[in-house]
């Protein structure tokens, strides 16, 4: 924990500490605070060095064999394996960052060889095989024994990526992602099923990731994933009116939104029911929200009133959450999102306005309008610290 | 305990991957070559990167439908000479057929991983009229095609003339008669 000057000052001011007690915390701190800029070298030491052994492999690619190349590579997983076990059985309490950097490398090794493996040998495959191997193999590690956000990050973009190739290959096969937005047509409950399970993935990592927070002794790398899960969730939510991301978007059949919509609510009472407190209560309420907005996106409202109205929903739930739990920087960007769509709308309905310079004008003078409500609420209202 | 589970999670992986790599090598064993002409894809475009892309020049093959995809072709032929390819299944000495997790393309196209620095003799050697690429391939009982190595030939002066008439044939049948001007006077 850094403890900053303002900090030491305010604790002063409100007769917590001392002023004895305050230059003692500063002096220790002085001490044993690493600084920032030795980390950076560190890191671009490290990074030259890797950069330099990939260059001489890369320049005697074809001069060493396939077999032996491979070899080497497994070698060197090995070693980072094994390393990593050391490090493990030494004892020692490694920094959070630098263990899961570890991983991280030890991960992208495994990950290159099955890269490395297809051009030894000359195969090709859809990328969701290799990566679905890959989530196989390391889940038990990353979920395991991950400890902050870069494993947490790195689990989950593969998790997406390995879902979205599947689901890119499987409708491939069948005809494409269209069939899911033709009303007439009768689909088998088991695509439906398929595709409101492929696309709610997010939602339920959330609701796992949220459920695991209190059973283990990582909590933070639970608290990282469920963030960026949420992140993703809402993310697709704000998009989904303008790309027809994997199962998002209006004019959806029916029963895919039904599923949908149901993952989200059980990710939510999953929430809810693990996290009592402000900031579960908060999470529960975006999922929710977003689970009503997708009914009435599927109810294939149009205009672009209508799906500024969804979108606030979205976003204002997640501005109200913030409140509740004291999310300052999450409320600052919620209101910052929800003004420039206010702005965004304004536009779509002038535009309306015959086309004329009076149509600009309001949208101008609304935008004005909006900006500077946004910073005053954002100033008066945005709750005092950061308590996530 | 812990310990115990940490050297699992570490463990896996590295058993799994090693596992890949023996299952991708056995694989990789079996089935027989074929010597498969072959031609360049498009010669502006001719290598992406670490790999080309070139056409299957099967040899005999005649096209029942120009511009549907190969899924499946009969090898007719001592291995690795392919006498003829054909679509139809009658005596066939292996099948080939396309891989469905692949990319689109069919039997027609492939891509073949070189080396960067060998990459420029490659392409001189597909650009040069009167060279001709042989891709050896592997055909596997259930008719996977991978592609082993490459080696050139010089074309025969027959295969260069059947080449040059096949491209004259082309140009003929793209070429519009031009209708003589038609004069007629002014209209005041």
């Amino acid at each position: 924990m850094q403890v900053s000057e303002r900090k030491l000052k305010a604790w002063v001011d409100a007769g917590l500490i001392d002023a004895t007690t305050a230059s003692r915390i500063r002096e220790h701190e002085a001490q044993t605070s690493r600084p920032l800029g030795l980390w950076a070298l560190v890191g671009l030491g490290a990074l030259a060095i890797g950069l330099g052994l990939v260059s001489v492999v890369a320049a005697n690619w074809d001069a060493i064999p396939g077999m032996a190349r491979l070899g080497i590579h497994l070698v060197l997983l090995a070693a980072s394996g094994g390393f990593l076990w050391w490090q493990q059985a030494r004892g020692g309490d490694i920094n959070a960052h630098f263990h899961d950097a570890l991983l991280f490398i030890f991960g992208a090794l495994g990950l290159t060889f099955f890269g490395h493996l297809g051009q030894v040998y000359q195969t090709s495959s859809s990328l969701w095989q290799p990566f679905g191997i890959w989530l196989l193999l390391f889940t038990p590690l990353l979920l395991g024994f991950g400890r902050g956000w870069l494993a947490a990050l790195m689990w989950m973009a593969a998790l997406c990526f390995t879902a979205q190739q599947h689901w890119d290959w499987y409708l491939g096969n069948i005809g494409g992602a269209g069939i899911f937005y033709d009303r007439e047509a009768r689909l088998p409950f088991s695509l439906s099923l398929y595709q409101g399970l492929i696309s709610s993935i997010p939602a339920i990592v959330v609701g796992g990731a949220a459920a695991m927070r209190g059973r283990s002794a990582r909590p933070e790398f639970w608290k990282k994933l469920e963030q960026i899960a949420l992140v993703l969730v809402v993310i697709w939510f704000s998009f989904a009116g303008l790309y027809r991301l994997i199962g998002a978007g209006a004019g959806m059949i029916v029963s895919v939104v039904l599923i949908q919509s149901l993952l989200l609510l059980i990710a939510a009472s999953a929430v809810w029911f693990s996290r009592p407190g402000n900031s579960g209560q908060a999470t529960a309420a975006i999922l929710a929200a977003c689970a009503i907005t997708n009914l009435g996106s599927a109810a294939a409202l149009e205009g672009s009133l209508a799906g500024a109205i969804l979108f606030a929903i979205v976003w204002g739930t997640v501005a109200g959450g913030a409140l509740h739990a004291g999310w300052r920087g999450v409320f600052q960007i919620a209101v910052g999102v929800l003004a420039l769509r206010l702005i965004i709308l304004s536009f779509e309905l002038a535009s309306d306005l015959l086309g004329s310079g009076v149509g600009l004008i309001l949208a101008g003078v609304a935008t004005l309008a909006i900006a500077f409500a946004a910073v005053r609420v954002s100033k008066r209202y945005a709750p005092k610290g950061d308590a996530t | 305990m812990k310990a115990l589970l940490w050297g699992v999670a570490l463990a896996l992986p590295l058993a799994g991957l090693t596992g890949s790599w023996a299952i991708t090598h056995s694989r990789a064993q079996q089935g027989t070559d074929w010597d498969v002409p072959i031609r360049g894809y498009d010669p502006r475009d001719l290598l992406r990167g670490h790999y080309i892309t070139f056409q299957y020049d099967w040899p005999g093959l005649k096209r029942e439908d120009e511009f549907g995809i190969i899924s499946e072709l009969c090898i007719i032929g001592q291995a690795p000479v392919v006498s003829r390819a054909s679509e139809l299944s009658q005596n066939c000495a292996a099948t080939a057929r396309m891989s469905s997790w692949g990319k689109g393309g069919g039997l027609e196209q492939g891509i073949f991983y070189v080396p960067q620095t060998a990459a420029q003799g490659y392409e001189d050697k597909l650009r040069d009229p009167k060279m001709k690429g042989i891709m050896r391939v592997r055909i596997r009982d259930d008719g996977l095609v991978t592609p082993q190595s490459l080696s050139f030939r010089p074309k025969s002066a027959a295969e260069i003339a059947a080449e040059e008439a096949a491209a004259k044939a082309e140009r003929d049948s793209l070429a519009v008669d031009v209708p003589p001007p038609v004069v007629s006077p002014a209209q005041n």
